[in-house]
């Protein structure tokens, strides 16, 4: 069994940089993949997405049997996270909060398959039917905004899910593609992602004719017309 | 540079791929124009031409941002909701006594007939702002429409902010806006009080519908009145 992926990763119209971040890790037996989106009002967001992903797919990694995380085991993964943010806080002499990041997090086994998100962002998975979200929205609340693995709460926000059957495509994203491409109550839009999976073509590894499509979609006027925020997405196929 | 041209082997990006994200950000301007107005209408009317300049320099705040003019008194609908855009800003001018109450009243209408029109087409919106500002008491009852105000915001249906200057009734003013606190205009700042409505606005119309209010101080041109 192998995987293959595509990603990409866009800053909004008018931001010299983007805040989002992904990681993917390939083994023979699974794949575990995170993006997050680093919050607009942090000024060292981009940082804490890029060490929330890493560190996420690091640790996911070095835990990892043939069964899902326990819910012991994620929360361990989520405070190795935070730790990590922790440190770099400390060693820069600056607030936490300064590097507040979302996660959407995934692990995808031959025969289950895993989701954990903090804050808000995307997993949409198809096995043979139709795109379905992996993981309920997070509840809109009026007064509050979106949670981040950076929030002291963060660990009672978690949410998480596993599959027992096998996901043959899965995608994740961060909230800035997400009202382009998700109808209401969140419905993935088929023809979004029909069309995205459709040039994921590479067999194994890293598909990267498909990440630069998914750069150039991202930079598209048909992005950048309905959205100025931070853009990212990652595509991974079972083969 | 046409990137999908890059790509020939691969399925081309099309317009049906991507929903449509239209949504609109409505404000009620609501302005004093009486006709102890008259020495400061060329600021208004300078701050307006502002507004609608800094909201342009935001191509998606210009296509959500919705503005409708309201002046007082005689109380009038200058303008309907139309999104920046569109929008050229009025000549105002000043006449008349401050009907505020019937202001009010007037604010409540069109921006209750504005959440009827939006959900009638389907097109997501921002709670409405009404932002208000005037330089005198009100010469009508207002205690009424002010409660109307206030019940509406408490329900979470609007966004109101009370600017005074001169001799506004402060009293009043926070009466209707409660329970934010009134805003005191220092030195006629409407230039720099219409550039901070803008600039107030802009993150709001890209952010979740009901997500909190994070707004600067108006240290510019105003004292918020505890």
């Amino acid at each position: 069994m192998s995987w293959s992926y595509a990603g990409a990763v866009q800053a909004g119209v008018g931001k010299a940089r983007t805040q989002d971040a992904f990681q993917v890790r390939l083994s023979p037996s699974y794949a575990i993949v995170a993006v997050c989106d680093g919050a607009g009002s942090a000024p060292h967001g981009e940082i804490g997405a890029k060490l929330a992903s890493g560190t996420f797919c690091d640790r996911v990694g070095a835990m990892l049997t043939d069964e899902p995380l326990s819910a012991e085991q994620t929360a361990r993964v989520l405070e190795a996270v935070r730790g990590e943010i922790v440190e770099q806080a400390q060693g820069q002499g600056r607030p936490m909060g300064q590097y507040a990041t979302t996660l959407v997090g995934a692990v995808l086994h031959r025969d289950w398959s895993q989701f954990v998100q903090v804050g808000d962002g995307l997993a949409v998975v198809r096995d043979e039917g139709a795109f379905e979200l992996a993981l309920e929205p997070e509840v809109a609340e009026y007064i509050n905004t979106t949670t981040f693995v950076t929030d002291a709460h963060a660990h009672q926000r978690v949410r998480s899910r596993v599959l027992r059957q096998p996901v043959r495509e899965a995608a994740l994203l961060t909230d800035g593609l997400q009202p382009l491409v998700t109808g209401s109550n969140c419905t993935p839009h088929g023809r979004f992602f029909a069309t995205v999976f459709k040039n994921l073509r590479a067999e194994c590894g890293i598909d990267q004719t498909a990440s630069d499509w998914l750069g150039a979609m991202l930079r598209s006027e048909l992005v950048t017309s309905r959205t100025d925020d931070d853009t990212c997405i990652v595509l991974l196929r079972r083969s | 540079m046409n990137d999908s041209c890059d790509f020939p082997e691969l399925e081309p990006l099309s317009e049906e791929m991507f929903l449509n994200t239209e949504r609109r950000c409505p404000v009620v301007l609501l302005q004093d124009t009486s006709t102890s107005m008259a020495v400061h209408i060329p600021k208004v009317n300078e701050g307006l031409q502002l507004l609608r300049k800094d909201l342009m320099s935001d191509r998606l705040a210009s296509q959500r941002v919705e503005i409708a003019v309201i002046t007082f008194g005689p109380v009038q609908l200058i303008q309907d909701f139309v999104t920046v855009d569109r929008w050229l800003p009025p000549r105002l001018q000043a006449q008349g006594s401050t009907p505020l109450g019937e202001a009010l009243g007037s604010a409540l209408k069109v921006v209750s007939e504005r959440k009827r029109a939006y959900r009638e087409a389907g097109v997501p919106y921002y709670r409405p702002w009404i932002w208000l500002v005037t330089d005198g008491a009100p010469t009508d009852p207002w205690e009424e429409p002010a409660k109307s105000i206030r019940d509406e915001v408490r329900d979470g249906g609007i966004e109101v902010f009370a600017i005074g200057t001169d001799n506004a009734d402060i009293e009043v003013l926070r009466r209707i806006s409660s329970p934010r606190p009134p805003v005191w205009l220092r030195e006629a700042k409407y230039r720099e009080m219409f550039v901070w409505l803008s600039q107030s606005l802009r993150p709001v119309s890209k952010g979740a519908p009901g997500s909190t209010l994070e707004l600067s101080p108006p240290t510019d041109w105003g004292e918020i009145r505890l």
